[in-house]
């Protein structure tokens, strides 16, 4: 929705001895969100974020929606793993409803958060390439996505917004084709990785860019509760698949990407180690599929009066749900922690100091997803 | 430190025990119902005992089932992997309490969030100006039960 006049006719321009800009709306790294940007000469002296410009308020919406049916506002948090968050759903509902769901429909929503997990941060490695002007890995990675949601539209039938996670189980049962699909999408990302790997690790432009740029401190991901590869970058080790597993991811055998070094490039790397990692976790989960025909769970049109919370870690980090019941069809209130929320507000800390070129760096290795900061 | 040392500070400072809060699915939790006006006095205490990770507010507005407007606070204690609710309810005709944004910074932007969309004045926070909504949506507050949404379709 367009945000009126107001706040753009801000006065801009000086201020004191200081320049006043406008980084964003229209910027091309920034996505729809402002920054505004105090300047002295080519150094930022004080940053202020302005998020808000597709601000739907889905936690409103969601109180108009039965359990099921949520889903479509749910996976709408974020569109480019809208997995993750459909998962948290199905997972907060059938905690709401004490249902249980069969180990192998854990199993495949293990592969389906996993292929979202890939997609998303496929997208956020071409994403802080993009940032620098610098196409071409933008490509690279988006032709390997393909094969990934040739895979979700052949079980889906949407390559993005699957609504295929739903309370009580899987939306359809997975066919072999689907898994061949899937197959051929790891087979292709092992036979190119190896490459993609060596032009994204070293390359010139990217690590002259992102080397020691925007460094987190790991106190100030205590302070400001940030989350997922934004926090692991910064040497603190919370992965809400490892810390407090779901939906059986304690059965696999994965390790938790962390750096210490907590800048830029420690993000980067987070970010593209990951997806090895998930890349193993869909092998495992493949070959350890259990057994069952059973892929929906029947759940109740109305859910006794009560509360849950729930957390999974999605592409961006740590997602949180507050769900209340008052014993009708739909929830009474929901409340989305999102982790690009909390992440954002790390760049007014981090940005002062560094040139105006930067910004861009450090802003698009924080891997904000403007969909679920703004909710 | 720790929880067991907090639990019983809140039971000689506050006179509150702690509930077990089963419905957090990811993490054991106990759950502390206070008095609005000491949170501030709690947020210290949490924060002295090691619950140095803030995760979430979540306000809840029960005005259609006859009551107030309950607060959620979420914290964790990364060392004993313990979660704590704090919760608090406070009247929806004038929703004050204190902020405690100097105490968890993580807080800022999720207090001006919850002002914003349910009114909450959180006293002593620097920035209660608009953030996520649009201009003709302020100082309607959007999230409280009261506001009803105009549909799109006739």
């Amino acid at each position: 929705m367009y945000k009126g006049a107001q706040i753009i006719t801000e006065p801009v321009g000086k201020e004191g001895d200081l320049m006043v800009l406008n980084w964003g709306v229209q910027h091309p790294a920034s996505g729809p969100m402002r920054i505004k940007v105090w300047l002295d000469g080519e150094t930022i002296v004080k940053v202020e974020n302005d998020p808000g410009y597709v601000t739907r308020n889905l936690e409103k919406m969601l109180e108009y929606r039965t359990w099921e049916n949520a889903v479509v506002n749910v996976e709408r948090i974020c569109f480019i793993d809208d997995l993750g968050t459909l998962l948290n759903w199905a997972l907060a509902v059938e905690k709401l409803a004490e249902v249980e769901v069969p180990k192998n429909v854990q199993y495949f929503r293990v592969i389906l958060a996993e292929v979202g997990r890939i997609v998303s941060h496929l997208i956020g490695v071409g994403g802080m390439f993009g940032a620098l002007g610098v196409a071409t890995p933008m490509m690279w990675v988006l032709t390997l996505r393909e094969f990934y949601l040739d895979f979700l539209e052949h079980y889906s039938g949407y390559r993005i917004s699957t609504a295929s996670i739903v309370p009580g189980g899987v939306r359809f049962e997975p066919t072999k084709e689907d898994f061949e699909l899937l197959k051929k999408a790891i087979e292709e990302t092992e036979r190119r990785w190896p490459e993609y790997k060596e032009v994204f690790k070293d390359n010139p432009t990217l690590v002259e860019r992102y080397k020691g740029v925007g460094v987190i401190p790991k106190e100030l991901v205590y302070k400001l509760g940030l989350r997922g590869p934004v926090a692991r970058a910064s040497g603190v080790a919370y992965d809400y698949r490892k810390t407090y597993p779901y939906s059986s991811y304690e059965d696999f055998d994965f390790n938790i990407v962390v750096k210490e070094e907590g800048d830029a490039y420690a993000r980067f790397l987070v970010v593209l180690e990951e997806i090895e990692e998930s890349v193993k976790i869909i092998k495992q989960a493949m070959e350890g599929m259990p057994e069952g025909d059973k892929w929906k769970v029947r759940m109740p049109k109305k859910i006794k009066a009560g509360e849950a919370f729930s957390a999974v870690e999605w592409a961006r980090g740590g997602i949180e749900f507050f769900v209340v019941s008052d014993g009708g069809t739909g929830p009474y209130r929901v409340k989305i922690s999102a982790p690009s929320f909390m992440n954002i507000w790390a760049l007014e800390y981090i940005a002062p100091g560094h040139k105006l070129a930067d910004l861009a760096a450090i802003f698009a290795s924080l891997y904000i997803c403007h969909g679920d900061l703004d909710r | 430190m720790g929880f067991e040392n907090l639990a019983k500070l809140m039971k000689t400072y506050f006179g509150v025990e702690a509930e077990e809060y089963p419905q957090n699915r990811t993490a054991k939790t106990y759950l502390f119902k206070i008095q609005p006006e000491h949170i501030r006095e709690v947020a210290k205490l949490l924060k002295e005992n090691g619950f140095n990770f803030f995760h979430t507010l979540a306000p809840v507005d029960y005005s259609p089932k006859g009551r107030e407007l309950e607060l959620n606070y979420f914290f964790e204690n990364l060392e004993e992997k313990v979660w704590v609710v704090i919760r608090t309810e406070i009247p929806l005709d004038n929703p004050e309490i204190d902020s405690i944004h100097d105490i968890y910074p993580a807080l800022e932007a999720c207090e001006r969030e919850e002002w914003e969309k349910f009114g909450i004045q959180f006293k002593g926070h620097p920035r209660l100006k608009p953030m996520l909504l649009d201009d003709t949506l302020q100082g309607k507050w959007v999230q409280r039960k009261s506001y009803i949404p105009k549909p799109h379709r006739k």
